[in-house]
């Protein structure tokens, strides 16, 4: 039958293209290695991870690795793959506190843009303009040196509540609990009173609350208590507390600040999107403009933008690899230590690559899960 | 489509695999201009004079020299800019022939980073800077200061191992470069910048007010400057080496730019040989048989180089009696092994 | 309504319309007086502009020698006229002779400040700009046609730049060689992809779609780096310049955000336009180059210019191989101890250039996108 015929033959072409193009990139990428490989050989140079193993034989300023003992802080003795570790904390370290500070100044940005304040306005446009159209890496420096490093030296720097603010760094007072079995009660409470707060426990908010308190109380007399470590100005640098550095808030205000701006224009925009009615119902019911806001536009601007916030999030990851101008121990920034104290740069970076496509991986796993969360069923 | 993918596929794996006859002297020969990396952030050593628009330095002039010995022109040198971090990359993927960037040398950067090292061309020591105003007097007060170095460079090591000796738990920040580094000890971010002492000297001098500054009198490591090729190219290896040996020679004898054709006449044959105007160094080493001429004469021995780069006439002067800079003869360590 | 009252109202309503926006108000404004009050005084009187002119020729063009500098004001001129085609594509002359008046004033205190010597070339320049534009407002086949002049150009640039060799370019002439290159390769390679994502055959599009994503995931900075070992590692026959293999890691990076504004065009093309082509006997081929490709080009132009907005904004990641682009030269300058006092000055300047640049090609696009949108109403 000539029908069935012409059609194995189609599918007999469909497959051979498949197959054809397949093969053809595989056997670029075979190529490509084999001369990555030549290449070495002609250098006396041998491909290999064993590096990942030896000692490092270098400090990094920050970082913690999680060993049978807990998490440490980086040394000179661990290994190579640990201060890669070390440098991925630091990495995820800035990336989320600033995933999370950009939504929010992003949002504040998105809606002065719109504000009925001139002022507001105009400087809104003005500070997102400034940001998209300068280079991140220069803005970075910016914030760094001019900014961050010039906060008074450690001995003449002011304490607020304990803190220290001062170029050598940022101390902040750590609560400290005791232990025993107080904490465990006290733990309980604070599940109990945050159940509270979903919804499906409205019902039942009394007797939770009462709950709450008691174990509280219960918890209390059981010896349990929170006190403040406060951080100490030493010669060189404070004892005690909270330690953040000047490369970490330098580089999160940057990152901060610059993907703030480009989430600021999605949400101006997806504001600017939302039906004009909308606006005039919530006005009609006799809402304040705040409330108009908060209660009706926003809810709806969320549901809308979070596949342009995933993509800034994206950037916002990547950008982390920036910290090395200002000496932020980054994974790139130690990838380029390890690389240079070993002279494997090409292990390297397919490692770091891997990392970055794992880290983008999970990022947009989480946005899709948020997407959906925030969805409608049913609404486009 | 396919078949051109399939050529170029195939042209890829055959250059691969011919690639290995020439060695990096016959490259440079026929290129005409020798790739040369230096630093250009280092005042003495690789610097770019931002209003002459020259590279300035002693590496860079021996990078001059080498492309006098070889070429016979000290102007066919195409300088790469290296950092401290791309360096060892640049050499080994061929980018540059080789690299004059103040690089330390030590027997885990000839094994595991697999480049060959030339003779030292200059001894320095890892050292301390730190502002007067902190009061420091020597490296041992500085237990839980912020201690700051570039990445890449081997006093990141060096510092590693101060703190194990001592005991300490220093931070230890690490930045792309001199500048940056400078900065941060400039803002009081850093107490005390490591790196060599002739760049901490170099900064001190250059800066706006020096008495600011104080280097600190101990060297935590001895911190010996040589150029390096690409492993395992013997002959291009051993050009380089007897080059460099050459300006020191050159020194030992006297010969200097100024002097050098008037030498070329005299009657000793020992001198002639070294010049390359009897015997057969340079063919044997594939070069022109003039190289030690060409070199001496365009750039001059090492002591003139020393002389121009950082001798007193220079804002970073770092004096060079007393200390293994010298000429052997005047109790240093620069000496050349025999010409015969 | 006197002009007055109109003043006033406008006030009332902007600023003081109620009272949390009049608090505003009231502590914004004095805030912003005093920082620009306390910029001025330190540019006019502390600071110590002659460091600025008297590196010029490095933070413009790098290690480029200075024999061979009346090329670099060739290719100015050249990529100036370029800049005034593309101008003439979204903007009317008219209007924005405001903007003339305040560049040439620029060049003007430039040659005021010291900077004499170069005020003949830099105004020269300039009239190339204006000269392309006029000429691209009454000549509507240049500016329709101004891929194939811009790929001309570049061309003609890299032509004109190469007896110098790649290793010397530098400065803000290496960070819009890198634009502009960068920006142009992207667009074929993006066209690829894009119908590469789309096409029938499964693998090539898994192929495609797989590039896309991986470049999209991984940082810029360790493409460019991964690039750059990589390349003497395959080729090493042929020695490639950091500069180009540079270009190469930002071409493939930028591709992929290229091909994904490509998409997004084709997504937009109507369906019916495919199945109206076809009707005709249309090759496949035909279809695509003639009926599909200009419309979705047509949407994806703010993307695009966007992206180039982005290359200018990241080029000063190639200091991580060494170049020396312009904000790396700035560096350079202070690297010099003499000039490390001069910090705030040449970061200004060079905030200020970004700023100055970054802004044009976002107020292009935008006029672009409004010209674009005007043409198909919905």
């Amino acid at each position: 039958m000539t029908v069935s015929n012409s059609l194995r033959w189609r599918r007999l072409r469909r497959t051979s293209v498949q197959v054809g193009v397949l093969g053809i990139a595989a056997l670029l990428l075979v190529l490509l290695g084999l001369a990555v490989r030549n290449g070495f050989a002609e250098r006396g140079v041998s491909f290999s991870f064993d590096f990942l193993w030896q000692r490092a034989g270098f400090e990094i300023s920050e970082g913690r690795v999680l060993t049978w003992s807990g998490f440490t802080s980086f040394g000179a003795d661990m290994a190579n793959w640990q201060a890669l570790a070390a440098g991925l904390g630091n990495t995820l370290k800035v990336a989320v506190v600033a995933v999370l500070l950009s939504t929010l100044l992003g949002v504040a940005l998105g809606v002065s843009r719109l504000s009925t304040n001139w002022l507001i306005r105009k400087l809104a446009f003005t500070a997102t303009e400034f940001l998209r159209n300068t280079p991140l890496l220069i803005q970075l420096t910016f914030w760094y040196v001019a900014v961050v490093l010039q906060l008074p030296g450690l001995r003449d720097a002011p304490h607020f509540w304990g803190a220290i603010i001062s170029r050598q760094g940022l101390w902040l007072p750590r609560p400290e609990f005791t232990s025993g079995p107080g904490l465990w009660l006290a733990l309980a409470a604070v599940v109990t009173l945050a159940l509270m707060l979903m919804r499906r426990f409205q019902p039942w908010r009394r007797h939770l609350a009462g709950a709450g308190v008691a174990l509280l109380a219960l918890a209390f007399v059981l010896g349990f208590r929170i006190h403040l470590d406060l951080p100490e100005a030493g010669r060189f640098r404070a004892s005690g507390g909270v330690a953040i550095s000047p490369e970490f808030t330098a580089l999160l205000i940057a990152l901060t600040a610059n993907t703030a701006a480009y989430i600021g224009e999605i949400i101006r925009g997806a504001i600017e999107a939302v039906p004009r009615g909308q606006w005039e119902a919530a006005d009609a019911i006799g809402l304040s403009r705040r409330h108009q806001l908060r209660e009706v536009i926003l809810p709806q601007v969320f549901r809308v933008v979070m596949p342009s916030l995933g993509n800034q999030y994206l950037n916002l990851a990547k950008n982390t690899s920036l910290g090395i101008a200002i000496g932020y121990p980054d994974l790139f920034n130690v990838y380029g230590t390890v690389s240079n104290q070993t002279g494997r740069s090409l292990e390297g970076v397919l490692i770091a690559m891997g990392i970055y496509l794992v880290l983008s991986w999970v990022i947009s796993l989480l946005v899709n899960v948020a997407n959906n969360r925030l969805k409608i069923p049913g609404v486009r | 489509m396919k078949k051109t993918i399939l050529a170029l596929g195939a042209t890829v794996s055959v250059m691969a695999a011919t690639s290995a006859g020439a060695g990096v002297l016959e490259t440079v020969v026929q290129r005409g201009t020798l790739n040369c990396g230096t630093d250009n952030t280092a005042p003495g050593f690789g610097y770019l004079n931002t209003t002459t628009g020259q590279m300035e330095g002693l590496d860079v002039d021996f990078c001059r020299a080498v492309a006098a010995a070889v070429l016979g022109d000290a102007t066919k040198v195409n300088f790469v800019n290296v950092t401290d971090k791309s360096r060892f990359t640049a050499v080994q993927t061929g980018q540059v022939d080789v690299v004059f960037a103040h690089t330390t040398l030590k027997p885990g950067r000839e094994s595991a980073i697999t480049v060959d090292f030339l003779p030292v061309n200059f001894w320095d020591g890892t050292g301390a800077m730190v502002k007067t105003e902190l009061g420091v007097e020597g490296i041992g007060d500085l237990d839980g200061a912020n201690l700051c170095t570039t990445q890449g460079s081997s006093t990141e090591a060096a510092l590693a191992n101060l703190l194990k000796a001592n005991g300490w738990s220093n931070q230890v920040l690490t930045y792309e470069n001199l500048e940056k580094l400078f900065g941060a000890l400039n803002s009081g971010r850093c107490d005390a910048m490591f790196t060599d002492k002739s760049a901490l000297a170099a900064w001190r001098a250059n800066s706006a007010n020096p008495a600011d500054y104080v280097v600190l009198p101990e060297i935590i490591e001895k911190s010996p400057f040589a150029g390096f090729v690409v492993a395992n190219d013997s002959r291009w290896r051993n050009a380089l080496r007897w080059i460099s040996y050459a300006l020191i020679e050159a020194e030992e004898r006297g010969i200097t730019s100024a002097n050098v054709e008037e030498t070329l006449k005299s009657e000793d044959p020992n001198t002639l040989m070294f010049l390359g105007a009897q015997g057969t160094f340079g063919a044997d080493f594939g070069i022109p048989a003039d190289f030690v001429t060409q070199a001496v004469k365009q750039v001059g021995n090492y002591g003139e180089i020393y002389e121009r780069n950082l001798g007193p006439d220079t804002t970073i002067f770092i004096d060079r009696k007393g200390t293994p800079n010298a000429l052997s003869k005047d109790g240093g360590a620069m000496i050349s092994p025999l010409w015969n | 309504m006197s002009p007055m009252q109109k003043k006033i109202r406008w006030l009332h309503v902007n600023l003081f319309a109620k009272p949390a926006d009049a608090l505003l108000t009231l502590v914004v404004v004095p805030l912003l007086l005093w920082a620009v009050w306390a910029f001025l005084s330190w540019a006019l009187t502390a600071a110590d502009w002659s460091v600025v002119f008297n590196s010029l020729k490095v933070l413009m063009t790098g290690t480029f020698p200075s024999s061979k500098l009346w090329l670099v004001w060739i290719v100015a001129g050249m990529i100036a006229a370029l800049a005034g085609l593309a101008t003439s594509a979204s903007i009317p002359f008219g209007r924005t002779a405001a903007v003339i008046a305040v560049l040439c004033y620029l060049v003007l205190v430039l040659a005021i400040f010291g900077a004499a010597h170069i005020a003949p070339q830099a105004l020269l320049v300039l009239a190339a700009f204006h000269a392309a534009w006029l000429i691209g407002l009454r000549v509507p086949v240049l500016r329709e046609n101004l891929a194939p002049i811009a790929f001309g150009t570049l061309i003609a640039v890299l032509v004109i730049l190469s007896p110098v060799g790649p290793s010397n370019w530098g400065g803000l002439l290496l960070s819009i060689l890198i634009t502009l290159t960068a920006a142009l390769l992207t667009i074929p390679l993006g066209i690829l992809l894009a119908f590469g994502r789309q096409s029938k055959i499964a693998s090539l599009r898994a192929l495609c779609t797989g590039y896309i994503e991986v470049m999209r995931s991984v940082p810029l900075i360790l493409v460019v780096f991964c690039i750059w070992v990589a390349f003497p590692l395959v080729l090493p026959k042929f020695p490639i310049p950091d500069v180009v293999r540079g270009l190469i890691g930002f071409t493939l990076f930028y591709s992929a955000y290229a091909a994904e504004f490509i998409r997004s065009g084709l997504q937009s093309v109507a369906k019916g336009q495919t199945e109206a082509a076809e009707s005709l006997g249309l090759s496949d081929f035909d279809l695509k180059r003639i009926v599909i490709l200009p419309q979705a080009l047509r949407v994806a132009v703010p993307g695009l210019v966007g992206n180039i907005l982005d290359i200018f904004n990241y080029a000063p990641l190639v200091f991580i191989i060494g170049l020396t682009d312009f904000l790396r030269a700035g560096q350079m300058i202070l690297a010099n101890p003499e000039n490390s006092a001069r910090t705030y000055e040449i970061y200004v300047f060079m905030f200020l250039t970004y700023f100055v640049v970054g802004s044009i090609i976002t107020f292009q696009a935008r006029r672009l996108e409004q010209k674009l949108n005007k043409g198909v109403r919905k």
